[in-house]
């Protein structure tokens, strides 16, 4: 039986559909639909008798059906990007904050003359938590979820890539701080953790950035950036890795469902 | 024939003073000793109406201190939940004079207490500060952590003080019989457990109260000589009274409490004042009560008429009256609920 997947995305779908074209081969059994508007554009939609019906132009022109999406014709859907990135929500807060469970606290001689705050990890959770339901992405999962009782999937926004690590901006320099204190590898973690939570309260299922296209616990590695000139998003190999991810999440939810 | 009356000003005559004047601005009703300038580096603790005070002086180009400011991307919502931005460090709320001069023993000492970590659950509370982390911590060992880094930060503030405005409401508290220490909330209530051979509801007396608030002035003066008090007494009642009585007259005694011992204790001295906050929020001379359809909360003109009075006689320009949805002081509301559900 066919798997029929619907992903709607920012710019960083792009990179899925640029796999799917290179590989159509690739997924037997799996049909799938690929919408990639700009920015907060999944938001200029609204829900319509089982419709996905866009809200603007500009969308109306992403979707496959000018008229909207029938969301009944899906067995799962994806979310791709939306802005949710630890380089923006986690790293955000990293520039202002320390919290338990950071290993670079133990490094500290006098925590109250430290420039950050120190905050309980709990706030910093609750903190991640809000800041990532606001963005599009959940919003729009949200929306979603509010029209379906089908699995919903959110895929990570690829990280900062390592080749965009030279030091020209606060949010990219706190990353790099990040490294050098060895406090990456527990924000990664953390960030998975609380996305997961905070996207569980609407039934939405995070996947994480895919181990092997990780430079470090926080970047992407250099062989998946889009070109030279686009760092900010990711290439057509790092597309495939990633509906390899989510073709097997769905399955498995499927499977665990029935 | 002369008397002291012949030569009192206006302010002194009801008639004047009160029946054919403005009623939204009484001349001469605070007149501080304390001096509060645009520079001056000002500090608010307490419970109620300073955090609004805070607002306003801060809105008019004041300089108001924070110790613990929540970081720069932490939600408002966020922030307001974890105690962040309401005082000028991560109080939680101080209700009475007891509470005021523990914490200043605290700092002063970086005392840390290992029994002072209650449990909810899986989930750990600081037992002196127990609603500002609505979620509790993951271990007593971050509630030490954080407790001392509030100790120290408070240390530090205190060192840059040169005005504190304390605003509290209550006399009524909650004591450990054999360290005489006393919590904000009843054991048990949001966490803990109440054990009647340690814990015990204690009210201070107003002889208790003036004794606090001389230990607190001489604990003040430890980290900073020229440190100035303004006192005021916030409205908000009691949701709850441990005396067995009434808890409108436990109430209406506490603010009495307070009320006497703050001016007496302002008359005493020239680098402490005593706000009328009381007064202004809550007569009807003033215009009041400007207090919510249930008594607990101060109205947003209320605020305004407050903060209009505090800024004026210290030359500051009036700022707009806050919106009511945020007057909400999350920590407070929870342990109201909390309360509010054990009424039979």
């Amino acid at each position: 039986m066919t798997l029929k997947l619907a992903i709607l995305g920012n710019t960083h779908a792009h990179a899925l559909q640029a796999a799917q074209d290179r590989t159509p081969g690739r997924w037997t059994g799996v049909d799938m639909t690929i919408v990639a508007t700009h920015g907060a554009q999944l938001l200029q939609t609204r829900i319509e008798d089982g419709l996905l019906v866009p809200t603007s132009p500009e969308v109306a022109l992403a979707l496959p059906e000018e008229d909207g999406l029938d969301l009944e014709a899906y067995d799962a859907f994806a979310i791709v990007g939306g802005q949710v990135a630890p380089s923006r929500q986690m790293v955000m807060l990293y520039r202002g904050a320390r919290w338990p469970g950071l290993p670079s606290l133990f490094d500290v001689p006098d925590l109250a003359a430290m420039p950050e705050t120190l905050i309980p990890g709990e706030a910093a959770r609750a903190a991640i938590i809000e800041m990532v339901r606001t963005e599009p992405g959940p919003q729009f999962a949200r929306m979603l979820r509010a029209a379906t009782e089908k699995p919903i999937f959110y895929l990570s926004q690829p990280r900062l890539n390592v080749l965009g690590c030279d030091g020209r901006n606060g949010h990219v320099r706190a990353l790099m701080r990040a490294d050098r204190s060895g406090d990456s590898a527990a924000l990664a973690d953390m960030f998975d953790d609380w996305v997961g939570d905070a996207l569980d309260e609407d039934e939405v299922i995070w996947l994480p950035q895919p181990g092997p296209t990780l430079a470090t616990p926080l970047t992407t590695r250099a062989r998946f950036a889009a070109s030279r000139k686009d760092i900010v998003h990711a290439n057509a190999i790092y597309g495939r890795i990633v509906l390899d991810q989510l073709v097997q999440a769905a399955r498995s939810e499927l499977r665990a469902a029935a | 024939m002369t008397h002291p009356l012949s030569e009192a000003g206006p302010s002194a005559f009801w008639s004047r003073a009160v029946a054919r004047a403005d009623r939204a601005r009484f001349l001469d009703l605070y007149r501080p000793k304390v001096s509060l300038a645009r520079r001056t580096p000002t500090a608010f603790a307490g419970a109620g109406i300073g955090r609004h005070l805070a607002a306003a002086l801060k809105a008019a180009g004041g300089q108001v201190l924070d110790a613990e400011p929540a970081p720069e991307a932490m939600p408002r919502s966020v922030a307001e939940a974890h105690g962040y931005g309401t005082w000028s460090a991560r109080f939680g709320t101080l209700h009475t004079t007891r509470q005021v001069r523990q914490l200043l023993d605290d700092v002063a000492a970086g005392r840390v207490e290992p029994s002072l970590v209650w449990s909810r659950g899986r989930r750990h509370v600081d037992a002196l500060r127990p609603l500002v982390d609505p979620r509790g911590l993951a271990s007593a060992d971050e509630v030490l952590l954080h407790r001392d880094y509030h100790l120290e930060k408070v240390s530090r503030l205190l060192q840059r003080t040169e005005v504190l405005v304390l605003t509290l409401d209550r006399v009524e508290t909650w004591a450990d019989r054999a360290s005489g220490r006393v919590f904000p909330v009843c054991p048990g209530v949001v966490a803990g457990q109440f054990d009647p051979n340690r814990h015990h509801a204690l009210t201070l007396r107003y002889a208790d109260v003036v004794t606090d608030l001389i230990e607190i002035r001489r604990g003040l003066k430890r980290f900073r000589e020229d440190l100035r008090l303004v006192l005021g007494v916030s409205p908000e009642p009691l949701p709850a009274t441990g005396t067995g009585g009434h808890v409108l007259t436990a109430e209406t005694r506490g603010k009495a409490t307070l009320r006497a011992a703050f001016e007496d204790f302002a008359a005493h001295y020239p680098d402490v004042d005593y706000l009328p906050a009381l007064e202004v929020l809550t007569t009807e001379a003033c215009g009041g009560p400007f207090m919510d359809r249930h008594g607990r909360m101060v109205t947003p003109d209320g605020v305004a008429r407050i903060s209009d009075l505090f800024l004026s006689a210290h030359g500051f320009d009036p700022v707009p009256a806050p919106k009511a949805a945020d007057l909400l002081d999350t920590g407070t509301a929870r342990e109201i609920q909390a309360l509010d559900a054990l009424a039979p």
